[in-house]
């Protein structure tokens, strides 16, 4: 659902055309790993369930996770994708098995139809989604749309109970998120459709319940389950000219999905209603209950699942420590391969000044590429999971080594490039007894640099179900929910201190006194 | 001249961009003995140095090293053979002194032994204590390191020995005794040695053969005495005058 996505095709081509020869074997080398990883994963024994980072999704796909294990399927979770186009693009590259969609998105943003009235017909959509081998299944009841909230008290004032009753009202303040004042079944279709003349401005969606409650705004766009409805008193104003497509809630799964699986998913079907849906996002939000919790109970009730088992005490230290290892390891690779790729750039370019200050321009550029965008970009060649996510963090990681090296490397004083010329060294004995060694303080603290980058930005891991420490952080963020986010950010943290006084060192250890930096 | 000279120049012009350095320049060096280009900044006596080495390439004209032109390839071996010290020494920072001097000779694979033996040989005639190996170039004195510098040079013994301005840096009580340890050294070592110089006195007192350039032209070449006995021109007259009064 997120803006950056929208024109990932129009991006990729220039930027895959400006690779140089190295690095494009490096990422088909890349592309071949995560091809035979992905061939080691296939074994089709277990159900990959994937979900979009935020509440709502994650829940679904819990519940959807935990009734697949009570009916003995293995399966395999990976939360948290960084929006439509990138939890689409793990199902179409085999990656995940089954996700929770909208039936709104999956008209909008996956079969880019003009006409949006085409998402209240399931086999219209199901007859598009076909062809891309790809269904949905039966929905689970409850239709997240678009809904207008104000304060109940100001509502009652005002007797606003209809959006059309919104029509000449010019002195309330309308703010809504960017994303719907940019959709076309947002502000501009609602306006056109009900003949508002408003002109409403932006908000971050995660501020505006927040900015409605101490009176700094009076009308938000709102998800019609957010818990936040109930826990602020906002009243949502009826659609009575039916603008807002649905967005039925449903489980999107490959044709080829076994029948056992997709008949135990299906019998989740009907059982969530809306007013059920909020107060289930809303235990999770308000009440500091895990997801796995609200959906084990959930099931119970509905008699799904019988087993009983608690989390066990320990889960979250367990999880913890397993995000830890995986961050490291992100980032580890990454660094390793970004230290590698970035001497090689920079040994290669430096005696030619123009291929040099055109690489570091290219390398800039990377740096500029929000993280979101550059997985969309990375998405066609590598998919979802490790592999893009080390690609995108070794990407991110040039920037600091490269200038760092070339501007080392070019200023080594040109009275001992002479000297060692007139000594007889060879070029590449130039390079290995005097600019490497001269560059490398410079060099260390590059890949210092980028390595503490590396630590922040692999948090991006988590939006293709990589892992790591960004896992709990965007969760964390998208619940609002400070624990979570520090249990993801303290280890981050940590990491980020000790790989410093790693470096210290092996500084210590590679460099004479006089050679070290700060 | 003697029948096969170590250096010869034959019609060399070069120019950097529209900066005419060296003009249609004939020299013979004869082996054995020290010549000194002596000239004032932009006489173009260090460009006719790196010419002998090749660190620069001609224009047009001809560079014979001991009867062979300066070759394209292959040319870190010819380098082998040709000692190399510059103004300040142009030591190699993140090295130790043993590492500096000894640097080449390792790269080389030559006899560790041997290596160590040259060393100390050259240490001693240098005066430089053996407790400096482990130094850095920072900690040493600049008369020290322009030592050190000359040591690197004549590591690998090599036939022929280019100093630009080796001297220049150092203190003037502290010049006098490295010209002395020099002096010294090359008795033990004999080499062909080209010294580039402003300094008249130094080239007096260190070589047997001075070459006077101005402009890019060889203004007199000859021994010392004949050329201050006789100048050529005018500006010889003076440099002479001024710097040896």
């Amino acid at each position: 659902m997120s803006s950056t996505q929208r024109h990932p095709q129009r991006r990729a081509q220039p930027h895959r055309s400006r690779r140089r020869p190295l690095i494009r074997q490096l990422l088909w080398l890349l592309w071949a790993m995560s091809a035979a990883a992905a061939a080691a994963a296939a074994d089709g024994s277990r159900v990959v369930v994937g979900s979009k980072n935020f509440n709502e999704s994650y829940l679904l796909a819990e519940i959807m996770a935990q009734r697949l294990e009570a009916e003995g399927f293995a399966v395999e979770r990976r939360f948290g994708f960084g929006g439509t186009l990138l939890a689409y693009g793990a199902l179409e590259g085999g990656d995940v098995d089954v996700y929770p969609e909208y039936t709104g998105t999956v008209a909008q943003a996956i079969l880019k139809v003009e006409d949006l009235s085409v998402a209240s017909d399931l086999n219209a959509l199901n007859a598009r989604l076909a062809e891309r081998g790809h269904q949905l299944l039966r929905p689970f009841g409850f239709d997240n749309t678009y809904a207008i909230a104000l304060k109940e008290s100001l509502a009652q004032q005002r007797g606003l109970t209809r959006i059309s009753d919104l029509r000449g009202v010019t002195d309330l303040r309308l703010v809504f998120s960017h994303e719907f004042l940019e959709r076309l079944d947002g502000w501009p279709g609602l306006a056109t459709h009900y003949g508002l003349d408003q002109r409403p401005t932006g908000i971050e969606h995660a501020l505006a319940y927040q900015a409605i409650e101490e009176n700094v705004i009076d009308v938000t766009d709102a998800y019609s389950t957010d818990g936040e409805l109930v826990r602020y008193g906002l009243r949502s104003l009826i659609d009575d000219r039916a603008f807002f497509p649905d967005y039925r809630a449903l489980p999107i799964v490959s044709r080829e999905m076994p029948d056992p699986v997709r008949q135990t998913l299906e019998s989740l079907a009907g059982r969530l209603t809306e007013d059920r849906m909020q107060s289930l996002n809303a235990q999770v939000v308000f009440e500091q209950q895990t997801f796995a919790a609200v959906a084990r109970s959930f099931l119970q009730d509905e008699g799904l699942i019988t087993a009983t088992a608690a989390d066990p005490v320990n889960a979250w230290q367990a999880q913890m420590l397993r995000n830890t290892l995986q961050h490291l390891k992100l980032t580890g690779i990454a660094l390793g391969l970004a230290v590698a790729l970035a001497l090689a750039i920079s040994l290669g370019s430096f005696r030619r000044r123009k291929l040099a200050a055109a690489l570091l321009y290219v390398c800039s550029l990377l740096q500029t590429i929000p993280s979101i965008a550059l997985l969309a970009l990375l998405l066609p060649v590598f998919g979802i999971g490790v592999v893009p996510a080390i690609v995108a963090l070794l990407l991110y990681a040039l920037l600091p080594i490269v200038r760092n090296a070339l501007a080392a490397l070019t200023t080594v004083d040109a009275t001992l490039v002479r000297v060692a010329e007139a000594l007889g060294l060879t070029p590449l004995q130039q390079l290995r007894h005097l600019y490497l060694p001269m560059a490398l303080p410079s060099i260390l603290a590059g890949i210092r640099t980028a390595a503490v980058i590396c630590i922040g930005t692999a948090t991006l891991a988590a939006f293709i179900g990589a892992g790591g420490l960004g896992d709990p952080i965007v969760t964390g963020l998208s619940l609002n929910k400070p624990a979570l986010i520090l249990q993801g950010a303290v280890p981050a943290a940590v990491l980020a201190v000790v790989t410093e006084l790693v470096f210290e060192a092996f500084e210590r250890v590679v460099l004479p006194p006089h050679r070290r930096g700060a | 001249m003697s029948p096969e000279p170590a250096i010869a120049l034959q019609g060399v012009c070069k120019s950097y961009g529209d900066t005419r350095v060296l003009e249609n320049l004939d020299l013979s060096l004869a082996a054995g003995g020290t010549s000194a280009m002596v000239g004032a900044s932009g006489s173009g006596k260090t460009t006719l140095l790196q010419l002998i080495n090749g660190l620069v390439r001609p224009d047009r004209g001809r560079v014979q090293v001991f009867g062979d032109d300066v070759p394209d390839a292959g040319i870190e071996s010819f380098r082998h053979r040709i000692g190399y010290s510059v103004q300040g020494a142009g030591l190699f920072p993140h090295l130790t002194v043993h590492d500096n001097v000894t640097l080449v000779a390792r790269l080389k694979q030559q006899d560790p032994s041997e290596i160590a033996e040259r060393l100390a040989r050259l240490f001693e005639a240098m005066e430089l204590s053996s407790s400096l190996h482990a130094r850095y170039p920072h900690e040493l004195s600049g008369g020290q390191q322009q030592r050190v510098g000359l040591c690197r040079a004549l590591m690998l013994e090599p036939e022929l020995l280019l100093l630009d301005e080796p001297f220049s840096a150092i203190d003037p009580i502290t010049r006098a005794e490295v010209y002395r340890l020099f002096e010294r050294t090359v008795q033990d070592q004999p080499v062909t040695t080209v010294l580039v110089t402003h300094d008249m006195r130094e080239a007096v007192r260190l070589a047997d053969d001075l070459v006077i350039l101005k402009d890019g032209r060889v203004l007199q070449h000859g021994p010392p005495a004949t050329i201050i006995a006789e100048p050529a021109d005018e500006y010889v007259r003076t440099l002479v005058k001024d710097q040896l009064a």
